[in-house]
C-alpha cells in the first residue's frame, strides 16, 4: 500500500501543478460576450481567439444581399464579399472606390430583415420591418435584442440601387466617373465586341454558420431564381451548420433521375473558412446572362441551365 | 433604358462594426452572470484540472471547458436548487464529452491530438511527462473509478463533494478510490508506462 501511495503521489503532484487555462477573468469575458446575445461558441483551440469568434460572428447570422444594379460592372466585382452582419448591428456604407474612378456612390438602400423583434436605428426611426424601408446609404442598421425575446439568428435583405450622376458633371470630381470607353462617347460603336448588355444582379450569400432555418430562407431565394438547391454531407456543430455540400440543381429537372439533371453548382462550405455568394445575372427582359458561385478564395462560372 | 442607369455600381458591402453595441448587457443577463460567477468561482481551478484529465485525448481540454461553462449559462435558469450546482456542471461536462465520443465513432481514426502529444513527447519536462503517463494509464479505468480518482487526487474535492457530483453514497466513492488507485499503480509500474 505504501508502496503504491508513493508511485502514484509524484504523478498526482505534476497534475495538481500544472497552470490552469483557460483563466477565470477568461471565462467571465466569454459570459459577458454570451450575456450581450451571442448564443453559441465555435470550437478553437484558444480562449482568445474563441471569445473574439463568439462577438464578431457566431450568432451565425445569414445575410442575404439583393443588389439590384444596372449598367457595365464586372461580374467578378461581386465576388468582392466581406463579413456583413456582426451580432446586432450592421453599418451599411459605400466602399466605392470613387478615388480611383469607381462608380458614384449608391445613394439609396432599400433595406428588410426577418429579424424580430428588432430595433433599427434609422432615420426616420421605425420598428416595423413588415415592410422595405428606403435609407440613405450610410444609414446605421441596430438589429437590437429586447430583454424580453431572445432572438439572434435571420436574415438581412439589403437592395442597393443607384441613380444617375448629376447632369453637370464639373460640379464633381473627374474622378468621380470611370473612365468611358472611347467608342462609347458620342458616336454609335461599330467595333466588333458586342456591346454588354444592360443587366440586373441577384446575389444570395451564405455567410457564417448557419442554421436549418436561415438555409431554408437561400433554398427560397435560389429556388426563386428557378433552381432547387440540395444539401449533402452536413455537419453540425452546436446546432449550427459548419460544413456542408450545395448542389444547385435546375427546378424544371426535378423529376429526372439525379444524372440527367442540369447541374449548376456543386460547392463544399466550410464555416468559418469560407463564405459563399451565389450570383445570379439576367438581362432586363429577365433572361439569364450568366451564374456565378463566388467562394472565398475562387468564382465558379456556370452557364444557366436550358438556354 | 441605360441612359439613365448608365454607371456601373462596385460592389458596396456593409461593414463589421466594432461598436459598443455589442458588448450591451441587458439588466437580466448581468445578474444571470453574477449568480453564474458566483457558483462557478470556487471550483473553477478544480474544474478545469478535472476536464484537463478527462479529456485527454478525446477533446481539447479548454474547448471542453468553455462549451461546459456555456452550456451550463445558458441553462442556469434551470437549476433552482443551488447546492446542486456540482452534479449540474459535472454532469454537463459528462454529456459533452459523451456526444463526443459518440461523434468520434463515425470520423477516422487520426487523433491530432495524440499525434501532437506524440511528436513533443521528448521535449516536455519530466513533470509534463509525468501528467501525461498519469493522463493515459487513467484512461485505462473504468469509467466511474477513473472519474473519482480524477475528482479526489487532481482536483482535490472531498468525498461529500464527490457523492453530490457522482450521485453515489460515501462507500461507492470510497471503493472507486481504492480499486481506481490500485489499479492506476500497476499500470503506472509497468514499463510502457512508467519511464
Amino acid at each position: 500500500m505504501e508502496q503504491e501511495n508513493d508511485i502514484l503521489k509524484r504523478y498526482f503532484e505534476a497534475a495538481q501543478n500544472e497552470p490552469v487555462s483557460p483563466s477565470l477573468e477568461n471565462i467571465d469575458q466569454m459570459l459577458e460576450v454570451q450575456g450581450a446575445g451571442a448564443s453559441s461558441a465555435p470550437a478553437g483551440s484558444s480562449v482568445a481567439l474563441k471569445s473574439l469568434l463568439i462577438a464578431l460572428g457566431a450568432i451565425g447570422v445569414i445575410v442575404t444581399i439583393v443588389w439590384l444594379a444596372t449598367g457595365n460592372e464586372e461580374p467578378n466585382q461581386a465576388s468582392n464579399t466581406s463579413p456583413l452582419i456582426s451580432d446586432q448591428s450592421v453599418v451599411i456604407s459605400d466602399t466605392s472606390n470613387t478615388e480611383q474612378g469607381g462608380a458614384p456612390p449608391v445613394d439609396t438602400l432599400l433595406v428588410t430583415t426577418d429579424i424580430v423583434p428588432s430595433t433599427i436605428d434609422m432615420a426616420p426611426s421605425t420598428t416595423d420591418f413588415d415592410t422595405v424601408h428606403t435609407v440613405p446609404a450610410t444609414t446605421k442598421v441596430v438589429l437590437a435584442e429586447t430583454p424580453e425575446t431572445k432572438k439572434d439568428t435571420g436574415s438581412l435583405i439589403i437592395i442597393k440601387k443607384t441613380t444617375p450622376p448629376p447632369a453637370d458633371p464639373i460640379s464633381l470630381p473627374a474622378s468621380y466617373f470611370p473612365t468611358p470607353k472611347e467608342d462609347s462617347v458620342g458616336k454609335a460603336c461599330d467595333c466588333d465586341e458586342p456591346e454588354e448588355v444592360p443587366s440586373v444582379e441577384y446575389q444570395t450569400v451564405i455567410y457564417g454558420d448557419a442554421s436549418n432555418k436561415q438555409l431554408k430562407q437561400i433554398e427560397q431565394e435560389v429556388h426563386n431564381r428557378g433552381y432547387q438547391l440540395e444539401l449533402k454531407k452536413v455537419k453540425y456543430k452546436r446546432g449550427r451548420i459548419r460544413h456542408m455540400k450545395i448542389l444547385v440543381y435546375d427546378l424544371n429537372d426535378e423529376d429526372k433521375p439525379k444524372n440527367d439533371r442540369c447541374k449548376l453548382y456543386e460547392i463544399e462550405y466550410d464555416h468559418p473558412f469560407d463564405s459563399l455568394t451565389f450570383v445570379w445575372r439576367y438581362d432586363l427582359q429577365g433572361v439569364p446572362i450568366k451564374f456565378y458561385a463566388v467562394m472565398t478564395n475562387f468564382t465558379l462560372a456556370a452557364q444557366p441551365c436550358h438556354q | 433604358m441605360a441612359s439613365d442607369v448608365t454607371f456601373s455600381t462596385v460592389t458596396t458591402l456593409p461593414t463589421i462594426e466594432s461598436s459598443k453595441e455589442l458588448t450591451i448587457e441587458t439588466g437580466n443577463n448581468a445578474t444571470k452572470r453574477e449568480r453564474f460567477m458566483r457558483l462557478y468561482h470556487p471550483v473553477h481551478d478544480r474544474f478545469v484540472r478535472f476536464c484537463r484529465a478527462k479529456a485527454y485525448g478525446h477533446y481539447d481540454p479548454e474547448d471542453l471547458v468553455n462549451d461546459t461553462v456555456l452550456k451550463a449559462f445558458e441553462q442556469l435558469d434551470h437549476l433552482k436548487n443551488e447546492a446542486a450546482f456540482l452534479h449540474f456542471l459535472f454532469g454537463i461536462s459528462r454529456n459533452m464529452l459523451r456526444n463526443h465520443a459518440r461523434r468520434l465513432k463515425h470520423r477516422g481514426e487520426y487523433d491530432e491530438n495524440k499525434a501532437a502529444q506524440l511528436a513533443v513527447h521528448e521535449q516536455r519536462s519530466d513533470a509534463a511527462v509525468d501528467v501525461g503517463l498519469l493522463y493515459e494509464a487513467l484512461n485505462e479505468l473504468p469509467e466511474e473509478q477513473r472519474e473519482a480518482v480524477i475528482l479526489f487526487e487532481i482536483s482535490g474535492f472531498s468525498i461529500k463533494e464527490i457523492q453530490a457530483i457522482q450521485g453515489a453514497g460515501a462507500s461507492a466513492v470510497k471503493q472507486r478510490l481504492v480499486r481506481g488507485r490500485k489499479k492506476l499503480a500497476e499500470l503506472l509500474k509497468e514499463p510502457n508506462h512508467a519511464h
